[in-house]
């Protein structure tokens, strides 16, 4: 049936295996840069979005429909091929010569992409902890900041988590999407390989049991950490 | 004059009539086909979870938890690498590229179909046993109408999301309107602003049509859980039960 | 009628139903008294056949209760919910016509006008259209109540129906109670407000660690769940069952 010749053995060629590992640290790294990234600004999309001052709150509203109806390839390639055109000429000759510009341009990517699901997962997270409790930090005394930090963090990010983790998850697997500006993650390495030998299938099994390992180990972990039964959010019936 | 370095049609249509679609009209096309198709056999692979039989459950579920687990690219790999091996022959890309698409995308309407099936109260079922319904009525009467009702709002987001999604066949050859663009900026440098502005606005007023239809039948079906409707509230208190949705984009 | 004959159910551990023998005649209202947790409403959904048992045989107007298969009984046995669960999205005309329509085999306009009578019956006439959502506790129970007279059935089980409605609404209740009478049906109630039961019932019985224990008889001086009995004793008073209606099992 399958007219087809397994050989693992292309697996442990030097120059391969050497592909592979470089690929999947590659890909473990933009995820965590990434992830961080938007978690920040998440966050400040957030707090702008659920501002008081109307000229905080409308640009972020806009950036974030902006950035959420775009696909997230779109805003990796834009910030590898665009962003350096649109900044003076000396810095983007700067850019274009640090080597390590591709990888910051698809954590960049990446990041913007996400953090504007996370704004909206943080703002229907804070608005829920807020109305009674800010009153009565105000009433102790406490300033802004110190109401934001003491208060409305600690009980918001708990209830957010599960949603933030489903997030984070997604940020692994959309580092796939950075085969465009030839990063070379773990896709990148599978294409490669495949174009080398023709041996599609191995490769392919393998990219395909280090990204479930992933998803599902951090899935797994999310579940132990936050027990939410099966497929709710944190924030009730909204849908995203 | 705001100059893309392409026609507008070529970002629209591709080479169509003279050629083979592509552009946005390529991505739409892709997205509906997928997404229908994916909705059918979204309904085999959720009731197949829902099953009494162990090896059909842990089979599909096995097939929905693994096509989650990966990104859409490696199952774009799977199909493009595994199809010309079974079948012996070569597929238009076009084709291969529907099916793993339809394939991927039915994992994720199987959780969604799931999640409405198990919004329905298990109370009207028992209600529907015991006024001696059949299996198969339960399912076409009681079941899934409620099912599709409450997961109506996460269908059209879906769907927006799917649209994002086929950016990524210009990777496998398609020629749709990410490819477009990136050929236009490619063609004249100079105008590589125009060529990606173009592009992003076409994703953009889809998926914006997209979300907003989402948004409108969430406030249709849930009449007082949205702010404004509050203002007009009928007496007696009638929220229809809404399961708790997840993000549609998410695993786990 | 309803023969229940030496039936029996374990759940976690305990005999639940433990060698219960119950006939109930048409026409008569049994009421089920007693705290909760002791199995009340398990013994009505064995009945109705939405739960299996472990022993023991079930018939209903002679035809056997197969342990599990409500289905098979085709509304003959009909069940009021305690929290009525109707089709949420349908309306009350529809939530009726349905199980007409698809078990009975009757037309659309037949079903239709079956409901709207029954609607009317109940004092629901302009409230075909509504969702259940857009009607009250008692309406609803209304709804339900015509879902299973739909169905002509030859016994009716009701599961607290007092308890989802406002106190005030127990009078109208015992109102449903007495048309069900009526119509010849046997009826078995549980319910856990003493007045309530005593105000519709023809026969008083509990469940005492599994078994049923008639109510005429001495009350039994054992440690029941929850401690109610006492208070259960002291409600049912000066209670006397009809004289023309009162038969032993």
């Amino acid at each position: 049936m399958l007219h087809y010749d397994f050989d693992w053995s292309i697996l442990l060629r030097p120059q391969f295996a050497e592909l592979l590992v470089d690929g999947t640290l590659r890909t473990l790294a933009l995820a965590a840069v990434a992830g961080a990234l938007s978690f920040v600004a998440g966050a400040l999309l957030a707090l702008a979005r659920t501002s008081p001052v109307a000229a905080l709150r409308w640009p972020a509203e806009l950036a974030v429909e902006v950035v959420r109806n775009v696909p997230a390839l779109f805003w990796v390639l834009f910030f590898y091929f665009v962003l350096p055109e649109l900044l003076p000429p000396a810095w983007g000759e700067r850019l274009h010569t640090w080597p390590d510009y591709v990888f910051a341009a698809a954590a960049m990517g990446l990041a913007l992409d996400n953090g504007a699901y996370l704004s909206d997962i943080m703002r229907n997270g804070m608005v829920k902890v807020s109305r009674g409790q800010r009153e009565a930090a105000a009433n102790c005394g406490m300033s802004v900041w110190q109401e934001s930090l003491c208060i409305l963090c600690p009980q918001s990010l708990r209830t957010m988590m599960p949603a933030i983790a489903n997030r984070m998850i997604h940020v692994f697997k959309n580092t796939s999407l950075c085969v465009a500006i030839s990063l070379p993650e773990l896709s990148w390495a599978t294409q490669q390989i495949e174009s080398i030998t023709f041996k599609g299938l191995e490769v392919t099994l393998l990219a395909t049991a280090v990204y479930a390992t992933g998803s599902l180990s951090l899935a797994w972990a999310l579940s132990r950490c936050f027990p939410a039964p099966g497929l709710t959010t944190p924030w009730g019936d909204r849908h995203v | 004059m705001f100059d893309r370095g392409m026609p507008l049609q070529l970002y629209l249509l591709g080479n169509f009539p003279e050629g083979l679609l592509g552009g946005l009209a390529l991505n739409v096309l892709v997205a509906l086909v997928a997404f229908s198709g994916s909705f059918c056999l979204g309904h085999g692979l959720a009731l197949g979870r829902l099953s009494r039989h162990r090896v059909l459950r842990l089979a599909c579920g096995a097939y929905v938890e693994l096509v989650r687990a990966v990104p859409l690219l490696i199952v774009l790999f799977w199909f493009f690498f595994l199809m010309p091996i079974l079948l012996q022959v070569a597929l238009p890309p076009l084709m291969t590229a529907l099916i793993a698409l339809t394939a991927y995308a039915s994992a994720y309407q199987a959780e969604f179909i799931r999640t409405g099936i198990r919004s329905v109260a298990p109370g009207e079922i028992e209600a529907a046993r015991s006024l001696g319904l059949s299996p198969l009525a339960t399912w076409l009467r009681v079941v899934l109408p409620q099912a599709h009702r409450h997961m109506l709002p996460t269908y059209a987001s879906y769907f927006t999301s799917l649209f994002k999604d086929t950016s990524v066949l210009y990777l496998v050859g398609l020629v749709d309107l990410m490819q477009t663009g990136l050929i236009a900026a490619e063609r004249a440098p100079g105008r590589m602003l125009e060529a990606y502005a173009t592009v992003g606005a076409l994703f953009f007023i889809v998926c914006w049509l997209g979300s907003r239809l989402a948004s409108a039948l969430e406030r249709w079906l849930s009449p007082n859980t949205h702010p404004a409707a509050r203002k007009a509230q009928r007496p007696h208190p009638s929220t229809p039960r809404r399961p708790s949705q997840e993000n549609p984009h998410a695993h786990a | 009628m309803i023969n229940c004959q030496r039936v029996f159910k374990r759940l976690a551990g305990r005999n639940v139903l433990d060698g219960v023998d119950l006939q109930v005649t048409r026409g008569e209202t049994m009421v089920l008294c007693g705290p909760s947790g002791t199995g009340k409403t398990t013994l009505l959904r064995v009945i109705s056949g939405l739960e299996s048992i472990d022993a023991g045989r079930i018939s209903v107007d002679s035809l056997p209760v197969h342990s599990g298969s409500a289905r098979s009984l085709k509304g003959k046995v009909g069940m009021l919910f305690q929290h009525f669960n109707l089709f949420e999205h349908l309306n009350a005309l529809d939530n009726i016509a349905l199980a007409p329509r698809q078990v009975l085999g009757l037309n659309k306009a037949a079903a239709h006008r079956r409901a709207a009578g029954l609607l009317d019956d109940l004092g629901l006439g302009d409230k075909g259209g509504h969702l259940p959502a857009q009607l009250s506790g008692g309406e609803k129970q209304r709804v339900a109540l015509a879902r299973c007279l739909a169905m002509e059935p030859s016994v009716m089980l009701l599961d607290e129906p007092t308890s989802a409605l406002d106190p005030a609404r127990t009078s109208q209740v015992a109102a449903l109670v007495s048309r069900l009478k009526r119509d010849n049906v046997a009826t078995v109630i549980v319910s856990h407000d003493p007045q309530f039961g005593a105000q519709v019932a023809d026969r008083m019985m509990a469940l005492d660690q599994g078994r049923l224990v008639d109510l005429d008889d001495e009350l039994p001086c054992c440690d029941l769940v929850a401690g109610s009995w006492p208070r259960v004793a002291a409600a049912l008073g000066e209670w006397r069952p009809a004289p023309a209606l009162h038969a032993r099992a």
